[in-house]
């Protein structure tokens, strides 16, 4: 029977034959049970709102498949993504494990599975199992790391274009695929959304990306960007 | 293990115990202004329990240009993050103003951790309060104050 957006829903945490390859997930079978009996699974599509920053911490949310977008807000409405949290990623656990509101906001960008762990149950989840308490950590400090590159990208970058050039060579690291012609790219962020994750207007992005077309660097089909001339990105990135 | 409770503003308390626990094994190091802490790359050797003054953060481009984006004070631990995920530092630490570190080496934190897992706990709260203090920064530093 088709589930619900196609997705390859895995409902047994102990069953998920993803489960070694996730920092959080990858935990000791009677750990991995306990997990089973507190989270509940649920299927997002696209554009779905999991938390909102400012909120009281409900839970947490653990990225079985899908992506969403991390982001924060200022008081005049500009939005910066902080983040594209991957599969096995947990979403919310610093403000869950604080007590304090949710510091960012996520939103689902590709129908997604999570698992939702109530805030008393993940935290008496933690007290009773040490190994999920070291994964959390382990989880917490990939999080510190991944949002000091992000520091190091904002506040070293010369130009706009290289904040792009940047995001683009990391893009190609974590999902291109290499192809004769160049480094392929499914870009599932409009214009907005990657003006959003490299602090600039929308406006800016698309006069960038069609300067890069112009100049060869990259083709653009829909949502597939193809990559033609990696060296002339490195040579945009100082950082 | 207990899950400490916090105080009325919200932020963490580390409990007399856990603050005893770390002083113990601790060697006080004394850092002048502009002394280096460690470098962007190393591999961490261990954690630096902040008790005075204040630490920057630098981080370098390719061509050698380095700024201070983010400052640690005290209360704060340096290199934790590292000796948890065994990765090497992302940025340098240099004292921005005398300040006074507690040492521990990485080896004998971890052995702490496994003697009194209840640590773990303090550990996971410095880690989102770091995690908060990113996202800070981040606003700052795309003009989003909030």
């Amino acid at each position: 029977m088709p589930s619900p957006y196609n997705l390859e829903v895995e409902y047994n945490c102990n069953e998920c034959s993803v489960r070694a390859e996730r920092l959080f997930c990858n935990m000791n079978e009677p750990v991995v049970r306990a997990l089973d009996g507190v989270k509940f699974t649920s299927l997002y599509p696209k554009g779905s709102l999991l938390f909102v920053e400012g909120e009281d911490p409900r839970g947490v949310f653990i990225l079985c498949s899908g992506r969403a977008k991390l982001t924060t807000s200022s008081t005049e409405g500009k939005t910066l993504i902080v983040k594209i949290a991957e599969p096995g990623e947990v979403l919310g656990a610093s403000a869950t494990i604080l007590g304090r509101p949710y510091e960012v906001s996520a939103e689902t960008i590709e129908p997604s599975q999570l698992n939702f762990i109530k805030r008393d149950d993940f935290l008496k989840f933690l007290n009773t199992h040490l190994e999920a308490c070291m994964h959390t950590a382990q989880q917490l400090s990939e999080k510190y790391h991944s949002a000091q590159r992000e520091i190091r990208s904002l506040g070293l970058s010369q130009t706009t274009a290289e904040k792009l050039a940047r995001l683009l060579l990391d893009w190609c690291v974590n999902d291109g695929e290499a192809t004769p012609k160049g480094m392929r790219l499914k870009v599932l962020l409009t214009h907005e959304e990657i003006a959003q994750m490299i602090g600039t207007t929308r406006e800016t992005v698309t006069r960038l990306l069609s300067d890069f077309k112009r100049r060869k660097i990259i083709d653009v089909k829909g949502s597939t960007l193809l990559v033609t001339n990696r060296d002339d990105l490195e040579a945009m990135v100082s950082v | 293990m207990t899950v400490e409770t916090q105080t009325e503003t919200g932020s963490p308390v580390i409990s007399e115990s856990v603050i005893r626990a770390l002083s113990r094994f601790e060697k006080a190091e004394g850092w002048p202004t502009g002394s280096i802490l460690f470098r962007e790359g190393e591999q961490p050797r261990g954690v630096y329990i902040i008790h005075s003054g204040e630490i920057d953060q630098l981080f370098s481009s390719r061509t050698g240009q380095a700024k201070p984006l983010l400052v640690a004070g005290p209360g704060q631990i340096l290199g934790l993050s590292c000796v948890v995920s065994g990765k090497a530092h992302n940025c340098s630490a240099t004292a921005r103003t005398p300040s006074v570190t507690g040492f521990i080496d990485r080896d004998r934190f971890t052995s702490l951790l496994e003697e009194q897992p209840a640590l773990w706990w303090s550990i996971l709260q410095m880690l989102s309060t770091d995690i908060n203090s990113c996202y800070d920064c981040m606003r700052t530093l795309t003009h989003m104050g909030r």
